[in-house]
């Protein structure tokens, strides 16, 4: 085949996986190209204007720490900061911002491109081509004309390949609202004997905010200090930003009334789920309005918020209130509600379902177990969320970019990061519903934090080269820091009451803060961020030795790898059943298999003696 | 561990009877079997076929009976083929034999119900159970393993555990949604938290009487010398071994012997007089005894009816009143007034070990101290491996009830306390498990179970 032109990596789509994914291959050195269908919506959010909230928060600092771009984006043009979960401890509190979206995404075009070795093209991409052997990926073609050579291929495809938009019973093909959806690329899923599955979300309807009475509504204030998401923005070396450095604009909360679930109840058959026009399946933890009202009959009202999409356009985005109600009834329904009973209705609330690939046709790398140098991440791989598909980007990115290079892949473990916790849950476990991280999903919750994610993953970012030199240096010193007043806490004394403590375990105390030890007169860090660590280390300190406990076996389980020539069917105590899940989901360790879906702990016993017998059979020959 | 072998093992046990029988488990097991017996070209499952038991010549060893249980059908979920022979110890051996040399692989201790784990046809305690049913002395025992067999105790177990995963997902809705999901609040934690620890005692509480039903209870006599404790002792023993004798102090040795009441085992600690004496040897022999009585789960305190409570009694009763003593009246056919009331005990047993007269009593006196008088099928006793998990279930909840205040506001630290008491529960039934444990399990088989 002939080609137009040769680049090393190819993303198609420019979302929040894209982005990353793009950003991080040319930062690596790889020739890039981003193939998106419009330049101008590169880092579009098409659902709410914000970033973060629990556990997201936590993957935004990761991906920030890996060397991403979504953490300086939302810090650069976010316009609310708060933390939540406040009234709980620290490893499970989460950042979470309102962004302004126009001015995000006019950073992330800007950043796409002027970013080096990165290149723009502007087209559908209509196939993937493959080597003679069928099993390793040769080229991209665009708009069924341009023909470009490339050694990888990212597909963060998002709600585009065959999107089909719902209000109501009415319905049209488009990948968002307003753009054309992407209808050639699953063919080349099909013919390459990928497995598609359809998936649903929606969104809300737009408000107008002049038309909103805001006067009787419950004002809801960002936080001061507010936090923020990259340790590199300034002031470097910290997770706040200073006092006052931040303007920011309140949110609005309201609820929804009787009136309000009696329009739903009345018109439920209207709506494109219940009234079955949509298969696909849809986000149990992001309901629709009507979700929430059947499912949750006797609650008698819903929060709802309303969220300012720029710091000055009029656009409100009223969220909790998803629905795929006909338009008609939309104006209705927000105008039963207090404070927006004379709401004008810019955008329709619509629902949209898309093609997904299941992710357990993933390698933890995200590269396709069926096509070599082919990877999948975002929406495509059946998660929801910006913050999801950034994660997921940026491993993609860079193992691409990885690959076309020559050099070793990296995947991410669950006890390393969120990112590492939701691609083993993908490509383990598969996705019945749109798939999003919670904390509970963490096995070392009290260590995977969000105070931390720099401290964890500095040293591997840089070693695969997203580091620069000087963001290496602060992390390191930054690190050293922790540690030095760690052991100086660990020695020096206080005594309370004739007891004597050390400062370490004086601070471990529940009644406590690292505040009063100043009032004390006791030196403690000026960096707030080292301070903020060593508090938190002092107070978690007896738990994270029994984290570690409850999971020993886990981490047992997972230093075991698997080899990819295992032969299943040889392992006595294996169903056919189980036989073959294993060969099809070729787990590469023993923890990735006991993972698996049906996969009992007699099966995991039966396959670490099996291997442990190999090896001694080795061994003794 | 294993492999996907065929594998042989007698499964009644190596000595002469009337009918004997050997298991073949596993993929092999109907070909070995149809070169062993003499069987239709079909066989069907389930259906007992009666033949020849032939050797690799096609000489006839003997006749009997064959059974074929299809894979999953099974007990070790695999294909399984159970010949039942004359129960000759040399016709077995043979058979045995002759399946080895048909491609069968002999068995090892407990790889028969290992298979029946792996394969998911029983849980970790049922697998427990077969190995405590296979060694089960007393009828008691027999009826609590066939009762955690049925499921009865991972019935309880997954109970308590559904309780504590409830809890958990309800603070973990409230940690994931803060802005949907209202606190939880302190009242509702501590009443979950504390109906789970009521029903981990209840089951603890079941240990004691589980070891006692299947180990048995160590029981003392004690009393001044020749008011018959050793004739008590004989007489509930039933046969004469204790030396007896007319004179006191002949009694030395610790007499140890197994009698069963009402299907506990009973193991009695005969001790020696314990009285004032100058003898060296007396003395030391009196030590020991009263450190003997500290092992005893029922200790008897007798004394002579014929002669009445002297000033000796009452000393040594005081020594050991700490153990609440059953007190015993002895040698009843030769006390004067029958009748008499005025023991300075409140409640006594008056028995005649020459006579045998209200032995019954003692007996029934002494399963009611043992709390083993009522009795229903539903009865679980766990084990010392469920007693140690469900401790430390129970320290980890009370610890948490403790420090709730903290707790409440460290949701994080509570939801990992709650998932330590849980994985205990959880190791209890196997769902969680560890080749340590397995292997620990099921080296308590013997071949062919």
């Amino acid at each position: 085949m002939i080609y137009d032109e040769e680049f090393d990596v190819a993303v198609i789509g420019g979302g929040h996986a894209g982005i990353e994914a793009a950003l991080s291959s040319a930062k690596l050195g790889a020739k890039t190209v981003l193939i998106t269908l419009d330049r101008e919506k590169i880092g579009v959010m098409p659902c709410n204007p914000a970033i973060g909230g629990i556990a997201k928060g936590i993957v935004v600092r990761e991906v920030d720490a890996l060397g991403g771009e979504m953490g300086k984006a939302i810090d650069h043009t976010g316009i609310q900061y708060k933390t939540l979960n406040t009234r709980k401890g620290p490893a499970v509190r989460s950042p979470r911002a309102q962004a302004d979206k126009e001015e995000y995404r006019k950073y992330m075009v800007n950043k796409v491109s002027n970013t080096e070795n990165l290149t723009v093209i502007e087209g559908e991409a209509t196939n993937i081509f493959l080597k003679k052997n069928r099993s390793e990926v040769e080229g991209v073609e665009i708009d069924g004309k341009i023909r470009i050579r490339v050694k990888s291929v990212v597909v963060t495809t998002g709600t585009f390949l065959e999107g089909v938009i719902h209000i109501g019973d009415k319905q049209f093909p488009a990948g968002r609202m307003g753009e054309k959806p992407a209808n050639k690329l699953p063919e080349f899923y099909k013919k390459s004997g990928f497995p598609l599955v359809r998936f649903k979300t929606g969104t809300p309807a737009r408000l107008d905010k002049n038309s909103i009475d805001f006067s009787g509504l419950e004002e809801a204030p960002g936080d001061e200090p507010p936090p923020k998401f990259s340790f590199w923005t300034e002031p470097a070396g910290s997770y706040w930003f200073k006092k006052g450095q931040k303007e920011q604009i309140s949110c609005y909360i309201t609820y929804t009334t009787p009136q309000t679930h009696k329009i739903i109840r009345e018109n439920l058959h209207r709506t494109a789920l219940y009234g079955g026009a949509i298969t696909g399946v849809g986000p149990r933890y992001c309901p629709s309005i009507e979700d929430k009202i059947v499912k949750f009959e006797n609650k008698e009202r819903h929060t709802v918020w309303l969220e300012p999409e720029t710091r000055d356009g009029i656009s409100i985005y009223p969220n909790g209130l998803s629905t795929s109600l006909p338009e008609e009834i939309q104006w209705e329904m927000y105008r039963s509600i207090p404070g927006l009973e004379n709401v004008i209705l810019l955008k329709p609330a619509y629902a949209i379902e898309y093609d997904i690939v299941p992710p357990t046709e993933l390698y933890p790398t995200l590269e396709t177990k069926k096509i070599k140098g082919l990877f999948h991440a975002g929406n495509f791989n059946g998660t929801t969320g910006y913050e999801e598909a950034a994660g997921q980007g940026i491993v993609a990115g860079i193992n691409a970019a990885l690959r076309a290079l020559g050099r070793e892949m990296i995947y991410i473990r669950r006890d390393e990061a969120y990112i590492g916790i939701m691609i083993d849950d993908l490509t383990t476990k598969g996705v019945i519903e749109p798939y999003r991280l919670f904390t509970s999903r963490a096995e070392y919750r009290l260590y995977l934090r969000q105070d931390n994610p720099i401290l964890r993953l500095y040293q591997k970012a840089y070693n695969i080269g997203m580091l620069s030199e000087k963001e290496y240096k602060i992390a390191k010193e930054t690190e050293q820091e922790i540690k030095d007043w760690l052991d100086r806490y660990q020695q020096e004394r206080i005594k309370e009451n004739g007891k004597s403590y050390t400062l370490f375990e004086y601070l471990k105390r529940s009644d406590v803060t690292i505040e009063d030890l100043k009032e004390k007169d006791i030196h403690i860090p000026e960096r707030d961020y080292v301070a903020e660590e060593i508090e938190i280390l002092a107070k978690y300190s007896g738990y994270f030795e029994r984290e570690r406990k409850l999971n020993e076996k886990m981490k047992h389980l997972e230093s075991i790898k698997i080899p990819s020539d295992i032969d299943y069917s040889k392992i006595a105590g294996l169903t056919k059943e189980v036989v073959q899940k294993l060969s099809q989901a070729k787990p590469m360790t023993l923890g990735h298999a006991s993972r698996l879906e049906g996969i009992t702990p007699a099966a995991i016993t039966a396959i670490m003696v099996y291997l442990e017998k190999m090896r001694r059979e080795k061994v003794g020959s | 561990m294993y492999e996907k072998d065929t594998i042989v093992a007698n499964a009644t046990p190596l000595i002469p009877s009337a009918v004997g029988i050997v298991r073949i488990s596993g993929e092999k097991a109907l070909q070995i079997g149809k070169k062993l017996f003499t069987l239709p070209e079909k066989v069907e499952e389930r259906k007992a076929y009666y033949g020849k038991i032939k050797d690799r010549k096609d000489e006839v060893i003997d006749e009997g009976l064959l059974l074929f249980f299809k894979a999953p059908r099974s007990f070790t979920g695999e294909d399984v083929v159970e010949i039942y022979p004359h129960g000759s110890v040399p016709v077995i051996r043979k058979i045995l034999q002759e399946a080895v040399y048909f491609g069968a692989r002999l068995a090892q201790p407990g790889e028969f119900t290992k298979r029946a784990f792996f394969n998911g046809k029983i849980d970790l305690t049922q697998a427990e159970a077969i190995a405590e049913l296979i060694e089960a002395k007393t009828e008691k025992a027999t009826k609590a393993a066939v009762n955690i067999l049925e499921g009865k105790l991972s019935k309880k177990i997954n109970q308590l555990r559904e309780e504590l995963i409830h809890l958990i997902s309800l603070i973990e809705a409230e940690i994931n949604f803060p802005e949907d999901v209202e606190e939880i609040e302190e009242k509702t934690v501590k009443e979950i938290l504390k109906s789970v620890i009521g029903r981990i005692k209840e089951l603890i509480k079941t240990y004691r009487k589980g070891e006692i039903i299947r180990e048995g209870i160590k029981l003392a006599i004690v009393g001044k010398p020749n008011v018959g404790k050793s004739s008590l002792f004989n007489a509930l023993v039933g046969y004469e071994r204790a030396i007896v004798s007319e004179f006191e102090g002949t009694t030395r040795d610790f007499l140890e012997e197994s009698l069963s009441i009402n299907g506990i085992p009973v193991k009695l600690l005969d001790t020696a007089g314990i009285r004032e004496t100058e003898n060296k040897v007396e003395k030391i022999g009196i030590e020991k005894a009263i450190q003997k009585i500290e092992e005893a789960d029922i200790v008897l305190f007798v004394f002579d009816l014929s002669s009445g409570i002297t000033e000796e009694d009452i000393q040594i009763y005081e020594k050991i009143k700490n153990k609440n003593p059953i007190i015993v009246g002895n040698k009843l056919d030769l006390a004067l007034d029958k009748n008499d009331e005025k023991y300075y005990f409140n409640d006594v047993i008056p028995v005649s070990s020459k006579t045998l007269q209200n032995l019954d009593q003692l007996e029934e006196k002494i399963l009611q101290k043992l709390n083993l008088l009522e009795e229903t099928d539903t009865d679980i006793y766990i084990n010392l491996r469920h007693y140690e998990l469900l401790k430390k279930a129970q320290k980890v909840l009370e610890g948490v009830l403790k420090n709730i205040k903290y707790l409440m506001s460290n949701k994080e630290i509570l939801m990992l306390e709650i998932s330590e008491a849980l994985k205990a529960l959880e190791e209890i039934t196997g769902e969680i498990t560890t080749e340590d444990i397995l292997g620990n399990i099921f080296s308590k088989f013997c071949i062919g179970k």
